[in-house]
């Protein structure tokens, strides 16, 4: 009977922790996916102003074309896990793990690249994931 | 005995603890009365956000870069800034770009400046080459003050509607005239910002935020910390 009621309480309490969860706050402005810029239209400060600046920003080789490069969503760069360890007099406690950040750099896979030529105006737009 | 001998030690401790080196007294005396010249240079034109993003089971540490080079001459905009407020000390300074106008030799010194960190990050001594030094010698400089920062960056967490935007740097004193680094030391610039929803709203209106931050930032450090240094006010 008691258990009865404590599985759903704990269950309704869990999905409210859950629910508590946050995203990151500094990544795009936008979802990347939501984005629609217009080629030969847009300008640069438009894309800076609905993404935000870009990850990483690159004068073209052979050509006079600047590259703005964006990536979906902020690089994670380590977890902190709460583990339950066995203390020495036979009680738990609450230790935590740090792993170590996966990746570096700033563009390593970049899910938007727009090209602006010298005048600031949007000439390419590539999407790659 | 023995609690005089531990009292001593404990006052030895306490007078290392945080003391703000400062330049030779003599050097001091020579750089206040001579013509300075100041620049400010960033190696990174970025801002690096990490933030702890709270999961309820778990924590996770994320991370963006926002790059505004070419958008902002952060360079030019806070080395006019730092001479103003070192001027405002009373010091007879000059922007760096006063005296290398043209591109190659202000390239020359900022391969200087990019030079000090060697290797393995290790601190190599700034160098300037005979040409740099024989213009600034020339336009009557005797020292150079060179504020290297890495770039601006902010560490908060999800929960955080503002917090410190930080510009962790090395501050260097060059003497023009005997050829060599004279002082060095980190100089940490922060200031408090307001965000709101977002670190990244520092970005929005042209950066209007973060350069004003920036520029209060330097101006803090400057009025603060550099009459230490130079011997104006007392070190600590």
């Amino acid at each position: 009977m008691l258990f009865n009621h404590i599985v759903p309480a704990s269950l309704a309490l869990f999905s409210i922790l859950l629910l508590g969860a946050c995203a990151p706050t500094i990544g795009n402005r936008v979802d990347l996916e939501k984005v629609k810029f217009e080629v030969g239209v847009t300008q640069k400060n438009d894309v800076a102003d609905i993404l935000g600046l870009p990850n990483a920003i690159e004068k073209g080789k052979g050509d006079s074309l600047e590259y703005w490069a964006y990536n979906d969503k902020p690089e994670l760069t380590g977890l902190i896990l709460p583990v339950v360890t066995a203390g020495g007099t036979g009680t738990f406690s609450a230790d935590t793990v740090t792993i170590p950040r996966f990746s570096s750099g700033k563009v390593r896979s970049a899910a938007l690249i727009c090209a602006f030529d010298s005048n600031d105006i949007l000439v390419n737009l590539q999407k790659l994931q | 005995m023995k609690m005089r001998a531990i009292l001593l030690l404990f006052v030895v401790f306490a007078l290392t603890g945080c003391a703000t080196p400062a330049l030779r007294p003599e050097v001091a005396t020579d750089f206040l009365q001579s013509k300075v010249s100041a620049m400010v240079y960033l190696e990174n034109k970025t801002i690096e956000y990490n933030e702890m993003v709270y999961k309820v089971l778990w924590n996770e540490n994320r991370q963006n870069v926002s790059d505004f080079s070419g958008l902002w001459d952060v360079d030019a905009e806070l080395t006019t800034q730092l001479a103003g407020d070192m001027a405002a000390l009373n010091l007879a300074v000059k922007p760096v770009r006063a005296i290398l106008a043209d591109e190659p030799s202000y390239a020359a010194l900022v391969q200087s400046i990019k030079a000090t960190r060697g290797p393995d990050a290790r601190n190599v001594p700034l160098q300037l080459n005979a040409e740099t030094q024989a213009r600034f010698q020339k336009a009557g400089i005797n020292y150079l003050v060179v504020v290297r920062a890495a770039g601006f960056n902010i560490s908060t967490t999800t929960m955080n509607s503002s917090g410190g935007l930080n510009l962790p740097a090395i501050l260097f004193v060059y003497d023009i005239k005997a050829g060599k680094e004279e002082y060095r030391e980190m100089m940490f610039s922060g200031e408090y910002v307001k965000w709101g929803k977002s670190p990244r709203n520092i970005e929005s209106s042209g950066m209007a935020i973060l350069k004003e931050a920036a520029r209060k930032m330097l101006k803090t450090s400057v009025e603060k910390h550099f009459p230490k240094v130079i011997g104006l006010a007392q070190v600590q």
